[in-house]
């Protein structure tokens, strides 16, 4: 992974220097919060419902034993002894006290990491595919792209005030589980008919209270020019994106308003200027922020481990663990491990310090020291060999982390919601719990297949509602939560956005309506290989609304 | 309606509620009640002192109705930011 050289580490120590300064004169009274917010955002600190909060960049998700374990170490000494892992791979610390937040941040750079640009309009954490680097389907590795665009957005004096803030996904891979289409910029890795590398550009997509499909601006972009056309993205952006209003200001409302054609013609203009300019990437600086990247030196084993096959045939908790939660890895022998933050009834991307520490013991002895946080609130060892799956089961078993749900109905995203946000609605973690509880662990979660509920706790869809295959979004209504429920949404690269079911659905109401939605389409599949997005493509929405709402259903 | 004031404390965002000697309390229970607009209107402005002062930030006055002798925020956000998370109420203040 990659490692910060003397520049990276001196700035990252002064920035803490000087966030200590002001927190200094903030606690003295010498600064007001107006004049102190902006600093404290700029470092990642908020002030949510009960306390402050700190968010920690993961950049592209990307961790190594020693930073997972200095997580735990600030969880355990400065929070509740818990982390949140968020929907941009990131983490969140719900109880720091602002006095603390210097020396926490003191303890980031230790680790070669901060809190940076986690807050405010500028370009946030670059995500890309949490498999990267290892997935078996995958074109080319995107995290050296991710870091390269990390650090040229890192502090850009252009871009440090944006209309509103931006984001840019990556993946390396046709399967997209980078969600790239509602991201600002989407890039995909891509091979042209000559077998040169360069990207697929998405510009444009976004959730929020106007969620947008982004537009495919370009089919192949080569590999060298990948600074130069974000540059010219986030320019035009820059100069035409609206600042008047705070709710039509993210570029996807510039780019749908403009039309595909409109901004493609404004962006390769620019493009053409910035290409004046030489801001070219040479071929070996990629090649050198490439090898930081590299992959582990895993010896190549039998496809096939006789150990997990005897182990699976005796278990059948292990066996359904391998079928669930391991995906192919690209070297044989070998898997890709996620392990599943949502314990059947549990908090959604919560992990205690200890599950920390013992997640960053595993990947130092299993997986060439690598974790990976994913979009969707789960960790992953992604480098695992297939031989050591038992013992690294039987150790996430033990610790509370081997629900084999991965994809499954159970493994939903859930925003904090009203719980812990101060712009939350509604609660969205107790709806999650039920449900989870409703579906649990056993043969029916399996027979009801691939299915990702997304829930979020007010219209700015921290919790994806909007790609749900079922999304729910919590809302007040008369001081009371009320939840509305979207289908067919999906933020992978058949990327749509969930269509409303109708009128909304109390607290109490909400988990029998998305058990109506189940069995709906338990009973209109035409086999369990067809799984509820198809089936949901193909049916569309009239017998999902029909059972909710005639026949005296729970809608009110 | 009967109001409470309330604020986060600057040092840790810890949410608090102006007690009946004018200094800031952690438990809603021992929050001062105002029945009247005037009365809580003069006791946000007073409040407002301690803003200035950098004690606490983000100072308002809530909603709050007597439900069996214990005093309750009306909107569930403010019972939320008065109990702690309901979903972890162990890391929330006590009862």
């Amino acid at each position: 992974m990659y490692r910060y050289d003397e520049f990276d580490a001196q700035f990252v120590a002064e920035r803490v220097a000087q966030f200590r300064d002001q927190t200094a004169r903030r606690l003295s009274g010498e600064l007001t919060e107006e004049q102190f917010k902006l600093h404290r955002l700029m470092n990642g600190v908020y002030l949510q419902l009960h306390a402050y909060m700190l968010r920690v960049a993961i950049p592209y998700g990307v961790l190594s034993s020693t930073q997972l374990r200095k997580l735990a170490h600030i969880a355990r000494r400065y929070d509740k002894g818990f982390g949140h892992f968020t929907t941009r791979q990131n983490i969140q610390y719900n109880w720091p006290a602002l006095k603390d937040c210097p020396d926490i941040l003191d303890e980031l750079a230790s680790v070669e990491m901060h809190a940076i640009q986690t807050s405010g309009n500028c370009i946030r954490n670059v995500t890309a595919d949490q498999f990267a680097g290892a997935a078996a389907d995958e074109v080319a590795d995107p995290r050296p792209y991710a870091e390269i665009l990390r650090q040229w957005s890192s502090l850009h004096p252009e871009y440090s005030f944006l209309p509103r803030k931006f984001k840019i996904a990556v993946t390396g891979a046709p399967r997209d589980r980078a969600a790239i289409q509602v991201h600002d910029i989407g890039y995909q890795v891509v091979r042209n008919g000559k077998g040169e590398t360069g990207f697929a550009v998405y510009v444009g997509g976004g959730q929020g209270r106007t969620p947008m499909v982004a537009l495919k601006i370009r089919d192949f972009l080569p590999e060298a020019e990948l600074l130069a056309y974000t540059d010219a993205i986030v320019r035009v952006y820059n100069l035409e994106g609206r600042r008047d209003n705070k709710y039509k200001a993210r570029i996807k409302i510039l780019v749908h308003e403009k039309g595909a054609a409109a901004i493609t013609a404004a962006v390769e203009a620019e493009f053409a200027k910035v290409l004046e300019r030489n801001l070219t990437l040479p071929e070996g600086d990629i090649l050198a922020i490439q090898s930081y990247f590299a992959l582990p030196d895993l010896a190549a084993k039998p496809p096939r481990s006789e150990t997990v096959e005897a182990r699976r045939a005796r278990d059948a908790a292990f066996d359904r663990f391998v079928a669930v939660n391991v995906t192919p890895h690209k070297v044989a022998g070998h898997g890709v491990v996620t392990i599943s933050l949502k314990p059947i009834g549990g908090i959604p991307g919560d992990a205690t310090a200890e599950q920390m520490d013992l997640v960053a013991d595993l990947a130092e002895r299993f997986s060439a020291d690598e974790i990976r946080v994913s979009h969707e609130q789960n960790l992953v060892l992604p480098h695992v060999a297939l031989d050591d799956l038992p013992t690294v089961y039987d150790a996430l078993q033990a610790a509370a982390l081997a629900t084999a749900n991965a994809g499954l109905v159970t493994d939903i995203i859930a925003c904090p919601g009203l719980d812990y946000c101060a712009l939350a609605t509604a609660r969205s973690i107790p709806v999650a719990q039920r449900i989870s509880e409703r579906f649990g662990d056993g043969a029916r979660a399996q027979e009801i297949g691939e299915l990702k509920i997304k829930i979020s706790g007010c219209i700015n869809a921290c919790g994806h509602h909007h790609v749900g295959h079922i999304g729910i979004l919590g809302l007040e209504r008369k001081g009371v939560e009320t939840y509305q429920i979207t289908l067919g949404g999906t933020a992978d690269e058949t990327c749509s956005l969930g269509t409303l079911t109708g009128p909304g659905f109390s607290s109490e109401d909400v988990v029998d309506a998305v058990e109506t939605v189940v069995n709906t389409y338990i009973s209109v599949r035409r086999d369990t290989s067809e799984d509820f997005l198809s089936t949901y493509r193909r049916v569309g929405m009239a017998p999902f609304k029909q059972a909710l709402y005639d026949a005296g259903g729970a809608g009110i | 309606m009967n109001q409470v004031i309330t604020a986060s404390r600057l040092s840790d965002g810890t949410v608090v509620f102006l007690g009946p000697d004018r200094a800031w309390v952690e438990r809603l229970a021992e929050a001062a009640v105002f029945v009247s607009p005037e009365a809580s209107a003069a006791a946000l402005t007073e409040a407002g002192g301690d803003e200035r002062a950098n004690v606490v930030l983000d100072i308002y006055a809530i909603d709050v109705a007597d439900k069996a002798g214990v005093v309750a925020p009306i909107k569930l956000r403010e019972a939320i930011r008065a109990q702690g998370p309901t979903v972890k109420p162990e890391h929330g203040k006590p009862r």
